[in-house]
């Protein structure tokens, strides 16, 4: 492996952390350290109460400079909990990442038994078996790629609007792909967003909502010089990783290839359709979603310039009796999804009210299992609408049925406990949200998995790898969630990204998969084994007998450093710095048996 | 979908005289560039493989012969390396050794476009220093792998099968493929039934090897439940890595075991035996065998190859017929069964047919 | 298969010693821990004082899928009586669908462990969820249980292998 040395043994420091006071009287670090202490092995050992104050870093630094340590072992927290920290610790004194080898004391040790002996026994071993896996490591660069400074956004929703903007106003050069024809996605299908901060048309402010100053305007974004827009066009294949990603991407009658350093996946969601609930008419004209409302509202909202009088689709009679349907396939177990979307009661209560303005002799009902409004304003907005006059009546309408030109509604009203029939002449249906066809094979090309309600997951601590993916999952893509939420996400995606990009060159976290030419013969399992299209087969000819061969090849960025490459490699040509052979069966030796 | 084909044998022609004569047309009619086939060695005292594009040269080939030749499955790796010129190979190889050139092709090892397979029926081989008495017409009995054989004939995805069993006059070749077919015409063979007969004797064959199979897994497994006849067996192991380096599957560049880090540095050998108290020296014999069985036993053809190559008679076969069907059927998998089985170790299925977690 | 049902009526691999243990013998375990769930469970088990056999030694992997089948049998033959797997459950692991991967070669070196009359009881794999600390604790003390059944690993006292 061109780069790299193997270490045959390495200068450790043992640092026994007695910050744990009452693990302190189960195990006396101090005197572990002293025992294990062995300058003449190459282990100095240390514990002292300057390892838990605010001097930690200074007298490691004093340490290290003394010991001439080349590996840090820490005998004390946990790798998943202070894995980090510790190695930031390290790199301040030049240690790399993968020399530094963290041992549970606290949560894997000490505490499984009440005998003492027993316990410091079992440190002993999880403390040699860490210290046979640092010294058989392998000196190893970081690994540091160069960053392509564009970006590439994918949904020209609010959201991915603006990404596209900041980063464009960050001086970056963006390429926004959108799959319809124009930008703005499912907010500006809407003629108002609530809670409104009292800016309606007949308030103060001069814009309608869909020009709202709070989102990304279309025509700030369009003639923005640094954001190509690529509108009918769709991502075809992905490939490479942060910092230098290939974009296919299909434009009417052109194909593109995009270089990227990072890439914001803004693809939204999708409302449910109610087509497969027969028992809701929802084929019925006068049976609409809340979208189809939006359109009727700003339809006449158009013609008359004023609030004119709504008109019901099917034979534009102005309607007296308008009802609202909550959760028609969210919270269902047995339709849509189980989960809840967020923004529908806040726009139920919004529609509603603006309806009861326009017609306040018709009655306007809201049938819901529970109000939820996670906004701030909503409360006020909740209370407003009841004060107008609106109904809320609780349960859940299990049929809708056409009689006579109107339609008739059963339900069980929670509040009553009884079965009730009511007549409606007009239907909005408030649909649950769902991830957009698509999404899966758009998180395959990323290499990134789904969630189990099938969107991409979000960015948490499960995930948190991601940061050097360059993949950043904002707005409704991620999950439903309102308008100013989804902006929001576009902003801090944008800034993220700058500060990622800004680097020039990034440095790729450890465990990344690196194949031995000398060992490889080709035989691709690892390509087949790995989830991540990280390896390929690579024909390549030696250049001093002109003999072809075909080698594994990784692609660092892609790598996830989960090892499976590894255990599938019959001819361990490929392995996971930091769990190489070497140092796993250094460790097992020890852990199997050492101390009989 | 098999199709079958006529092979008749000319005036005073022997079966194996009448393959030859199917391999020269093919030469000369172009059907293929160069042929790998088994000939006797000098003095007729071993089985190597030839390969030739000669016609001239093919009568030494024994297309039949009771011993097989060692590495022909490796051959045909050398032979298709990547960036060699793309002459057409038929390469004339055992049942088994065939079913092995199947998992190396998958694995990129061998690339089959531009081969075609052929593969007599089998009666089994004797142990290859003994191929002089079988010359000089001596009943020797076949290796034991021969013995438990459950793939006589060759099927999927070898091109050609070049059939004797339930065939009474000349020779039935049943191709498995569009190739095989295309080959078959070229050599001017003529279309034909299957004929029940020969159904019948593959079947037979099958059932035969079948129960054979059975009765020595049986056997295997009574034997070695008792962990101290496998440690026993291993005792005369000189690791001198026959079994290995003639294993047709087995294809590393270079074996786990020879790495550091199963061959440790001088220090860490003096730590290992403080802790242990003693070692065996070279270590990892049992690691060795132990690793050699998990990761080839997905791919065993269960050719025997290795216990024949062995020089402490460790009785290989033995060992490994107690494990191979087994393991391969968690995987519903058989190796050289079909090239589109992936191997079982990159791919999965949720719901396997095998319960291991918890017990 | 007949012949495979014939062999499951009749025991076929008991490599049990329990008989012959030392007094002090306690069985030492090995554990591959997957960095996302059971490594982290295992943390939460100690962090909320449940205990175990203090001769479990963990090993942290970054995925069950990551475990060579030679580090399973090194550590068999170095002595360990017992080796357990810990995974993230089916469907949860952080790199999509290792610990599937990870039950295949489980599933093999079991086989190769019976054929050669080593007790499979001895290779242990589990899911594990890093909130399963219980779960966690419990498999260790119940494989713990099982392997001073079947006592100490026949291995172990061989001296040259």
């Amino acid at each position: 492996m061109p780069g790299l040395r193997k270490v045959d043994r390495l200068k450790k420091l043992l640092l026994l952390l007695p910050c744990d006071e009452e693990m302190e009287k189960l195990l006396d670090t101090r005197s572990l350290a002293e025992e294990m202490d062995d300058p003449e092995n190459w282990v100095f050992a240390r514990s002292d109460p300057r390892l838990c104050g605010p001097d930690r870093s200074d007298y490691i630094a004093d340490l290290v400079k003394e010991t001439e340590a080349q590996a840090i072992i820490v005998g004390g927290p946990s790798d998943r909990t202070h894995g980090s920290v510790w190695r930031q610790e390290a790199s301040f004194v030049g240690i790399p990442p993968d020399r530094v080898e963290l041992v549970p004391l606290v949560q894997q040790c000490v505490y499984v038994t009440d005998e003492k002996d027993a316990a410091r026994r079992r440190a002993k071993i999880m403390i040699e078996s860490a210290l046979a896996r640092v010294d058989t490591g392998i000196d190893r660069a970081v690994e540091r790629v160069k960053a392509m400074q564009a970006v590439l956004v994918i949904g020209g929703g609010v959201a991915g609007m603006q990404a596209a903007w900041d980063l464009a106003d960050f001086g970056r050069q963006v390429y926004l792909v959108e799959r319809t024809g124009e930008l703005g996605g499912r907010a500006h299908q809407l003629s108002r967003t609530y809670p409104t901060q009292d800016c309606k048309p007949d308030g103060c402010c001069p814009q309608s909502c869909r020009d709202c100053q709070f989102t990304p305007r279309i025509d700030l974004v369009t003639s923005h010089p640094l954001i190509e827009l690529l509108l009918e066009s769709e991502v075809k294949s992905i490939k490479g990783g942060i910092g230098g990603y290939q974009i296919e991407v299909h434009s009417p009658e052109v194909s593109r290839l995009l270089e990227v350093g990072a890439i914001v996946v803004a693809t939204g969601n999708v409302m449910f359709d109610a087509e497969e609930m027969g028992e809701l008419s929802p084929w019925h004209p006068d049976v609409i979603s809340f979208l189809e409302l939006e359109k009727l509202i700003d339809w006449q909202r158009k013609e008359d310039h004023a609030w004119a009088p709504l008109r019901r689709p099917s034979d534009g009679k102005v309607p007296k009796n308008i009802h609202f349907l909550q959760c028609v396939g969210s919270r269902d177990e047995h339709h849509g999804t189980i989960d809840c979307s967020l923004v529908c009661c806040t726009y139920a209560v919004g529609q509603a009210k603006d309806l009861k303005d326009m017609l306040p002799d018709a009655t306007v009902a809201i049938h819901y299992m529970d109000m939820r409004g996670p906004y701030r304003g909503f409360e006020r907005h909740y209370l407003e609408a009841q004060e107008s006059g609106v109904l809320f009546m609780r349960g859940r309408v299990v049929e809708i049925e056409p009689d006579n030109g109107n339609l008739i509604l059963s339900y069980e009203d929670i509040d009553i406990g009884e079965p009730v029939t009511m007549e409606a002449d007009l239907v909005v249906l408030s649909v649950g949200q769902l991830p957009t066809p698509g999404t899966a094979e758009l998180a395959q090309m990323l290499g990134v998995p789904l969630d189990e309600d099938g969107y991409i997951g979000e960015d948490n601590t499960t995930y948190s790898l991601w940061d050097r993916r360059g993949v950043y999952v904002v707005g409704c893509a991620a999950g439903p969630r309102g308008i100013r939420y989804s902006v929001r996400d576009g902003r801090e995606a944008a800034l993220s990204i700058d500060a990622v990009l800004r680097r020039v060159q990034i440095e790729l976290a450890d465990n990344i998969a690196e194949v031995d030419d000398e060992r490889c013969v080709g035989c691709g399992q690892c390509v087949e084994s790995c989830e991540y299209d990280a390896k390929t087969l690579e024909e390549r000819t030696d250049l001093q007998t002109g003999r072809k061969y075909r080698d594994a090849i990784v692609e660092p960025r892609r790598c996830w450093g989960c090892g499976n490459c590894h255990a599938t490699c019959p001819s361990t040509a490929i392995s996971l710095s930091g769990f190489s052979d070497d140092q796993l069966v250094r460790q097992v030796e020890i852990a199997s048996g050492g101390h009989r | 979908m098999a199709i079958a084909f006529k092979w008749d044998l000319a005036k005073g022609e022997d079966r194996d005289e009448a393959v030859r004569r199917l391999l020269r047309e093919a030469l000369e009619k172009g059907a293929v560039d160069a042929v790998l086939v088994p000939a006797e060695g000098p003095a007729r005292t071993g089985i190597v493989n030839m390969f030739t594009t000669d016609p001239g040269s093919l009568d030494a080939c024994v297309p039949f012969a009771k011993a097989m030749a060692q590495f022909g499955p490796q051959d045909l790796v050398r032979l298709t390396e990547p960036g060699g010129s793309p002459i057409r190979i038929a390469a004339l190889l055992k049942p088994c050794e065939c079913r092995a050139v199947a998992e190396l092709a998958k694995i990129n090892q061998i690339d089959l476009e531009h081969v075609i397979l052929l593969s007599p029926d089998c009666e089994g081989t004797v142990e290859l220093k003994e191929y002089s008495m079988v010359a000089d017409g001596q009943a020797v009995p076949v290796r034991n792998a021969c013995k438990i054989c459950r793939f006589h004939v060759a099927r999927e995805p070898v091109d050609m099968a070049i059939g004797t069993f339930g065939v009474k006059d000349g020779l039935m070749l049943v191709t498995n493929s569009d190739e095989g077919q295309a080959f078959a015409e070229a050599i001017g063979a003529k279309a034909t039934e299957l004929t029940d007969a020969r159904k019948k004797a593959v079947e037979e064959s099958i059932e035969k090897g079948e129960e054979a199979y059975g009765d020595q897994e049986a056997r295997s497994r009574e034997k070695y439940s008792d962990l101290g006849t496998f440690l026993a067996e291993l005792s005369p192991c000189i690791k001198g890595m026959n079994c290995q380096n003639v294993c047709p599957v087995c294809y590393c560049k270079e074996c786990l075991l020879y790495t550091d880090a199963f061959n440790p540095t001088a220090g860490s050998l003096a730590d290992k035996a403080k802790r242990r108290g003693t070692l065996r020296m070279p270590v990892e014999t049992v690691q060795f065998h132990l690793t050699r069985m998990a990761h080839v036993m997905t791919a065993c053809v269960m050719c025997g190859q290795c216990q024949s190559a062995c020089p402490s008679d460790i009785p290989l076969v033995e060992m490994y017929a107690g494990i191979n069907r087994r393991i391969q059927d968690l995987f519903d998998y058989e190796a050289g069964r079909s090239m589109e089985d992936e191997p079982p170790f990159t791919c999965f299925s949720e719901h396997e047919n095998f319960e291991v977690v918890g017990d | 298969m007949a012949d495979s049902s014939k062999g499951k009526k009749k025991k076929t691999t008991d490599d049990a010693t329990g008989g012959d243990a030392p007094k002090d013998w306690n069985p030492r375990i090995v554990g591959f821990l997957c960095n996302w769930c059971s490594y982290t469970g295992a943390d939460l088990a100690g962090v909320s004082r449940l205990q175990y056999t203090p001769e479990f030694i963990p090993i942290r992997v970054m995925c069950s899928g990551s475990v060579d089948v030679a580090y399973i049998l090194k550590a068999l033959l170095e002595g360990a009586d017992g080796v357990l797997i810990g995974g993230c459950h089916l469907g949860d692991c952080h790199y999509l669908n290792g610990n599937y991967k990870a039950r295949r070669r489980v599933a093999v070196v079991k086989e190769v462990m019976e054929g050669v009359g080593l007790d499979p009881r001895r290779l242990h794999l589990e899911w594990i969820s890093a909130s399963e600390s219980g779960k966690f604790a419990k498999t260790v003390s119940t494989f713990d249980e099982t392997l001073r059944q079947l006592g100490p690993n026949p291995l172990a006292k061989e001296r040259l292998l």
